[in-house]
């Protein structure tokens, strides 16, 4: 029997898009209130400000406490989180059909009687300082902040989108009351999946984005990558470790480009796959990294990173480093074969249905869309988009858009064991180090 | 909530492949969860279990094969074999050679991937209903059960993977680190005290002669559950099941007797030295096991506890006293008694010694009183959680043969709501008095070389 795709309705109101994905199997919705907009928005001299922004929004409003705001919320079993980064900011949620009005009219009070008071802002900066003191412990968040830090070298992008200790440390409510104003009917999309149609969600959305209709701030610029001329590679000094976390990132292609699908496919065919030359190379043949995978992010709203990704032991974590350069270097080159390119392409058709299987599936993807402005009906035509590709043109797009004398390194391990192994063996490659706990203030330091 | 007799379809179904196959299928239950889950339960004659759950939204599937052994089946002296095993069959078989699995999955889309814990091992692919999609699922599935091929070449390299998959969560990873000490410390006599990833001293010792050996023990239909969950036809999905694994052989099973733990009699704290700015604590006590009331009865209290900004000890610990930055609690879904676990990340220059009297304090008072809007709050987030999870073909597949695979029963996957909506406040308390007691904690905490603020 033909399957009918999960119904997207849309439906402008202020300036804002709202949508429902509907799928009645359990009484459960999910939600999206994106805003298009992320930390780049945040004033130079008030880093974080969004970050903390949407966070306090939930700690309360002019009419309740914290503690009764929560209370009233996670009584019903609802959720709503709030996650920031650099391009958008949300609010997602989940929770039972019956307590949607009730869980939509919290969020209602969070966002249009805000209190922003400094008893909760300060506490919640302090939390999140605390984080990223901890998320220092952790060697895969250490590798993605640093190779952030690398590719985006002197720009915002560079630091978290929470801020930094010391820019967290300088926000005040005036920041976050001038954060709030970014907040409007115009620059949101709101949307729901599951047992929810479009005729039930618009009288729950509309009281929020009647009370945020006023005019959107200047959009933040799209940043810059940081052009290298030279292969780079950072060490990040971590003592005691058993294993090193090792990435090398390239400049990816923006989805407004024509040759977007083209370089997707050829990422995976490089190394999205089991049988795909990187994953083959470093786990199968030399058991080098129980992670061994290339990835790029397809949609979003600057031009995202090709990053490669493993984990192996310190005493293999410079050959392995040069084995993926020479890896890059043959794709540089023309030569990622057509069976791989052919079968990547088929796994990306073959999971086309699994991306779209339900309304859950589709919320992300379909937000992403149209924040984008890319038509929905994208949500649908990817397998078509893949058939149309011509695979011979697949390794040429991958050799136009990779340089490997613009690549970039980060290895996080001991420093006493990589440093000799790294100048001997890319000895005419300027290697820069940095302890695991740069950038965080000396007393967090001290363990 | 019991399965019921199985339905006239299920029967049909069995009865038609059973003719076609020519191999006997027997249709032993059903069981409807709402309008859109159609579940029945089947068996072939060597003993292998087939769930087959109907779910039309989209066209695809989810096929899983469930085996009832896990790390707590292993040799002590051979920690990590099951998981081990598990990375080798993707290699290749008489059948297959090696590479091929991957390639025919990747070709047709199929997501594939598999895991081991304590009591099961289980492999899973995800496919669209198109072309023989199914058949070729079934004809590698049923073929790996009987005709791995292990060799020294495959095996040496893939223990250095597995070898580095240990590095990666648990030597270099704190979390992981804690957990292995907790379960140490915790379980005396019992399998669950050693690590599924295995020691790397067992990993290194392993030889190919104890795989051959852990294969032929524990791989067998009778030891085995295939469950497939999406837009299939059932009459044709077991016609295909029973030709492919019908014939192959039910193997003597030695089911042992695990030992009894015996009753913890005083608490126990070790510190462990790691390179950390925060010192992070674990704290465990033993805790029935999975399906139990007392165990539905934990997963209210850690929602009482760590869910949320008004749980107990986030409101504590977190925003009113500022002694931790991070609180997070969980119970092991284990088939006989496992542990309830509360893991802390402690604020910057904060003792651990009084982290732990604060948590004490609450654990405490949660034998006291609990609030009816606590215990309103636990059950709608459990019950949201328990519908998120059965929200696609995969998630279905995996709560159907992971209770199918610990207790011999499917309607596990489907009882949470009934009893949730069960539990008092005042059986909460009773539950929490029995289990938070001072003599049965277990706590581990890692800190930095040169910190004193250990417990």
């Amino acid at each position: 029997m033909p399957h009918a795709h999960p119904t997207l309705e849309k439906r402008g109101y202020r300036g804002a898009s709202v949508m429902a994905l509907t799928d009645r199997t359990f009484p459960i919705v999910h939600f999206t209130f994106a805003l298009r907009f992320g930390a780049l928005a945040d004033d130079a001299e008030a880093r974080g400000a969004l970050a903390m922004l949407l966070p306090l929004l939930l700690r309360g409003s002019t009419t309740r406490s914290r503690r009764d705001f929560n209370r009233a919320l996670e009584v019903l079993g609802s959720s709503i989180d709030t996650s920031v980064g650099h391009e958008l900011a949300y609010f997602t949620g989940i929770c039972l059909k019956q307590h949607l009005p009730a869980t939509l009219a919290l969020l209602q009070e969070a966002i249009c009687q805000p209190q922003l008071s400094a008893q909760e802002l300060a506490p919640l900066c302090e939390e999140t300082c605390q984080a990223l003191v901890s998320e220092r412990d952790d060697d895969d968040s250490v590798a993605d902040l640093f190779l952030r830090r690398l590719l985006y070298a002197g720009q915002p992008l560079a630091q978290p989108a929470v801020g930094t200790i010391d820019s967290l440390q300088k926000l005040d409510p005036a920041a976050m009351r001038r954060a709030l104003k970014a907040i409007c009917a115009s620059w949101s999309v709101i949307a729901f999946a599951g047992d929810i149609d479009l005729a039930e969600a618009l009288p729950l959305v509309q009281p929020i984005l009647d009370a945020i209709d006023h005019p959107p701030p200047q959009a933040p610029a799209a940043p810059a990558f940081t052009e290298a001329k030279a292969l780079r590679i950072l060490l990040v000094d971590k003592p005691d470790r058993t294993q090193v976390q090792l990435r090398v990132a390239a400049k990816g292609v923006h989805c407004a480009d024509a040759d977007i699908d083209a370089f997707w496919l050829g990422t995976v065919a490089f190394g999205g796959t089991f049988t795909s030359p990187l994953t083959h190379q470093v786990r199968d043949i030399r058991g080098w990294s129980y992670v061994a995978q290339a990835d790029f992010r397809r949609r979003s709203v600057f031009t995202s990173p090709l990053v490669l990704r493993t984990a192996p032991a310190v005493g293999d974590a410079v050959a392995c480093l040069r084995l993926e350069l020479q890896l890059l270097a043959d794709i540089q080159q023309g030569r990622l074969e057509d069976a791989h390119i052919l079968r990547a392409r088929d796994y990306l058709i073959g999971r086309v249905p699994f991306s779209a299987a339900s309304a859950f599936d589709l919320l992300g993807p379909a937000v992403m869309l149209e924040i984008l402005a890319l038509p929905a009906e994208m949500l649908w035509d990817t397998a078509q988009r893949l058939e149309a590709i011509d695979l011979a043109s697949v390794a040429g797009v991958m050799a136009k858009h990779l340089s490997t004398q613009k690549l970039c390194a980060v290895l996080v391990g001991p420093k006493e064991d990589l440093l000799p192994k790294l100048q001997q063996e890319f000895a005419d490659v300027q290697i820069e180090v940095v302890a695991y706990t740069d950038g965080l203030p000396a007393e967090e330091t001290l363990g | 909530m019991n399965p019921t007799p199985p339905t006239r379809a299920a029967v049909a179904a069995a009865e038609a492949a059973t003719l076609a196959c020519g191999h006997r299928i027997q249709a032993d239950s059903s069981f409807a969860f709402g309008s859109s889950l159609q579940i029945s339960r089947f068996h072939l004659d060597n003993g292998l279990c087939v769930l087959l759950a109907q779910d039309d939204r989209a066209p695809i599937f989810a096929y899983q094969s469930w085996f009832g052994v896990g790390s707590k089946n292993e040799d002590p002296n051979r920690t990590g074999l099951a998981h081990l095993f598990e990375h080798l069959m993707f290699k290749g078989t008489k059948r297959f050679a090696s590479g091929t699995f991957d390639a025919e999955m990747e070709k047709r889309g199929a997501q594939t991937n598999a895991a081991t814990w304590v009591d099961w091992t289980y492999y899973t692919q995800a496919l669209t209903c198109r072309g023989d999609n199914l058949e070729t699922v079934i004809a590698f599935e049923a073929d790996r059960m009987h005709n791995l091929v292990l060799d020294e070449k495959t095996f040496r390299s893939e223990l250095e993977v597995v070898k580095n998959e240990r590095r990666m969560a648990v030597e270099d990873s704190i979390g992981g680190a804690l957990s292995e000490h907790l379960m140490a410390q915790a379980f005396t006599v019992h399998p669950y005290r050693w690590p599924t990833i295995g020691s790397m001293a067992h990993l290194e010792a392993t030889s190919i002669d104890d795989l051959e050996r852990f294969y032929r023990r524990h791989y067998a239909p009778n030891n085995a559950c295939v469950v497939v969950c999406g837009d299939i036809e059932w009459t044709q999905t077991l016609k295909l099941i029973g030709a492919a694994y019908g014939p192959l052989q039910a193997q003597p099973l030695h089911v042992p007797d695990w030992p009894q733990e015996p009753e913890q009699t005083e608490a126990r704290h070790i510190s462990i030295v790691r390179s950390v700015l925060t010192p992070q604590i674990v704290i465990g006590y033993r805790a029935p096991p999975q399906g139990s009331r007392a165990h539905f009865a934990l997963e209210m209290l850690i929602d009482v506890l760590t869910e949320g900004d008004t749980a107990r000890l986030q409101e504590r610990l977190v925003t009113q006293d500022r002694l931790a930055s991070d609180v997070n609690g969980f119970i092991t879904p284990f088939a006989e008694a496992g542990l309830v676990e509360l893991h802390i990340t402690a604020a910057p220059g904060v003792e651990v010694s009084k982290i732990l009297t604060v948590l004490r304090e609450e654990l405490g008072k949660l034998a006291d009183a609990i609030e009816t809007s606590a215990v309103e709050k636990a059950r709608n987030g459990l019950l949201l959680a328990h519908y998120d999870a059965l929200r696609n073909v995969e998630g279905c597949a995996e709560a159907l043969g992971h209770y199918q695979t610990t207790s011999a029963d499917y309607t596990r996957a489907f009882t949470a709501p009934d009893v949730y909506a069960s539990l008092e406040a005042e059986e909460l308390c009773e539950v929490a008095r029995q289990i938070f007691v001072a003599e049965h904690e277990n706590v581990v905490v890692a800190h930095a070389a040169d910190s004193t603020k250990e417990a």
